[in-house]
């Protein structure tokens, strides 16, 4: 039987079935994974001992007849931006290699609840700051589908881990396109929910305002899955609203069919040049495919969002992330440089522990918030950011879902786009605008190109309607097919 | 860009200025590189003084998420004593950090 081929759901149902023994599955993830590992770079941590416990308790408790969770025996990897009681959260970062933290984040919790496994911590741009995995301590991720192309970023560790088979499924972070365009790179699913949705208490933040935990996979029933898990109310993050545990599975299993009369916006508000002809015809097909099936598709524009987005994210994102890393001094946890007083301290600790991207940004944030730069820049991207949601209030006045590419290139190369910064923000003109505005996107895959890379749209819908993207995507992806585990020629 | 022409750093001195306020310290061969590339990104959100010239814009607030506040009421959690043991410097109870000032 090859579990690594298994979707979360199938796993869950053997195993509680007793079909087969979690201890078995997460094995063969620890096999996989250890196979691949020197290639692809996708894991800061691996748990092998910890995971191997647990399986064994998981077992035990269906062999005794007891009750076990949704996830039971299902092998999954998180972001290393969520803290895990007693094993080390580095965000990729020299400033916290040795942290180890003394509790576990929320959707760690809730995981662990269901009964998912977790396996290990996946690598990441350091703090979240990057969208290719290649500013990580740790070194560059590797994309399973090419290896000399960037996983995306900057939950690229995350990606890969479920593209190359290592689990089923995965948790990211998703602050600007963090989780849909990484799962667009690496041929996945990737969910980033409406804000509130899920907590992010523990999850060690880049911009509050936009951070969201979000899952892949490679099926929608396991994003569906994954979001009846994670998505609960929570008072220790008070920007989480879910009053109670919304049920997905279920919601999409019944609507796949519901294509028909279903209202579609193209959002057309870009110059058709700029983007890659193959990322151009995975629109054009969607666009067809959802005609076919009985839904009606407009072209809009939303001006804000074609003209602004981008620009406004990265004023408030980057002033967001200098105030939230003042955190790091050297003084309560994580790296620390003797000083001859505390301001020294503090100067060399930061100087050392953090790269160079992140010493970029924070003094970015920090420019932004000074004198002049606050009128010129910070005050028309916080009002860029109230009509950015009034255009997508209106535009879901009138339709159920937006559809736009996720990014406007394929995967990249390793190194292409390193020194050039503006080059590598122009990469999230999609994926911004959601955040902004705290709706819901589905990075859904709808196959690959002649060579072999992946080709995702987005799919849009209003805050809190989660569903709807689901269901859309559900129904699409009975059409072209889930995803299946990269072949990586070089291994196997 | 056309439109506003808006605020950049004018040179390394007012670059190491932001630094200091940062608690960073950029090198002194990294100084050329590091004022081209936050210029480079202030030029690429420049976009947003567009915004402020074609839309004569009156400053608003985004309220796209209310804050939930909770009762204030203490609740048990994870011990102290395990939060110190990520300091890198303590004594006793205490976090231990260098003097505020050097001696004059």
């Amino acid at each position: 039987m090859d579990f690594l081929k298994m979707s979360a759901s199938q796993l869950a149902q053997g195993i509680s079935e007793g079909k087969f023994k979690a201890v078995d599955v997460v094995s063969a993830s620890i096999d996989r994974a250890k196979k691949m590992e020197p290639l692809l770079n996708a894991c800061v941590t691996l748990m092998e001992d910890e995971a191997m416990e647990q399986a064994k308790c998981i077992d035990a408790k269906i062999s005794k007849g007891e009750k076990v969770g949704k996830l039971a025996g299902v092998p999954y990897f998180a972001k290393d931006n969520m803290c895990t009681k007693g094993i080390r959260t580095t965000c990729s970062s020299k400033m916290l290699g040795n942290w180890v933290p003394t509790y576990d984040a929320t959707v760690i919790e809730f995981m662990e609840a269901a009964g998912a496994i977790l396996l290990g911590k996946t690598n990441m741009d350091e703090f979240a700051m990057g969208s290719s995995t290649e500013t990580s301590f740790w070194g560059a991720t590797k994309n399973p589908r090419d290896i000399t192309r960037v996983p995306g970023g900057s939950s690229g560790g995350s990606a890969v881990v479920v593209a190359a088979g290592y689990a089923p499924i995965a948790l990211g972070s998703d602050t600007g396109g963090s989780v849909r365009q990484p799962a667009a790179f690496c041929g996945v699913h990737g969910f980033k929910p409406s804000y509130g949705l899920v907590s992010r208490h523990g999850i060690v933040g880049y911009a509050s305002s936009f951070d969201q935990v979000s899952p892949f996979a490679r099926s929608i029933e396991d994003i569906a899955l994954v979001m009846e898990v994670i998505a609960a109310p929570d008072a220790r993050d008070m920007m989480c609203d879910t009053a109670e545990r919304p049920q997905f599975v279920h919601e999409i299993s019944d609507q796949k069919d519901s294509l028909k009369g279903k209202k579609i916006a193209l959002f057309s508000g870009f110059n058709r040049a700029d983007i890659d002809p193959d990322v151009l015809s995975a629109i054009d097909n969607t666009v067809k495919l959802l005609e076919s099936q009985g839904a009606i598709v407009d072209s809009l524009e939303m001006p804000v969002t074609a003209k602004y987005a981008v620009a406004s994210y990265y004023v408030l994102a980057s002033a967001d992330a200098s105030a939230k890393m003042a955190s790091f001094d050297g003084i309560r946890f994580g790296h620390h440089v003797d000083g001859e007083n505390l301001f020294e301290m503090y100067t060399k600790t930061r100087t050392d522990g953090f790269g160079e991207e992140v010493k970029k940004r924070i003094l970015l944030g920090t420019t932004l918030l000074s004198s002049g730069y606050h009128e010129d820049y910070f005050l028309p991207a916080v009002t860029v950011r109230v009509k950015l949601v009034e255009e997508f209030k209106e535009v879901f006045n009138e339709y159920d879902a937006v559809l736009m590419p996720v990014a406007p290139s394929l995967p990249y190369r390793l190194g292409e786009k390193e020194n050039n910064p503006t080059r590598m923000y122009l990469g999230d003109v999609f994926t911004v605008p959601i955040n902004m505005a705290g709706v819901a996107s589905l990075s859904l895959n709808v196959g690959f190109n002649q060579d072999g890379l992946p080709l995702n749209v987005q799919i849009v819908t209003p805050r809190y309607a989660d569903k709807t993207a689901l269901s859309i995507g559900a129904a699409i992806e009975q059409i072209v097919k889930s995803p299946e585990i990269a072949s990586i020629k070089e291994v196997e | 860009m056309e439109g506003l022409q808006l605020k950049k750093i004018a040179n390394k001195d007012e670059l190491c200025k932001i630094a200091t306020a940062a608690q960073i310290s950029v090198a002194n061969d990294r100084l050329d590189v590091m004022l081209d590339e936050i210029n480079q990104v202030l030029d690429f959100c420049a976009a947003v003084g567009d915004f402020k010239n074609e839309e004569n814009m009156e400053f608003s607030w985004t309220n796209h998420a209310e804050t939930k506040l909770r009762e204030d009421i203490p609740v048990e959690w994870v011990e102290r004593d395990h939060f110190m043991e990520n300091a890198p410097l303590r004594e006793g109870d205490f976090f231990k950090a260098p003097q505020l000032m050097s001696e004059v």
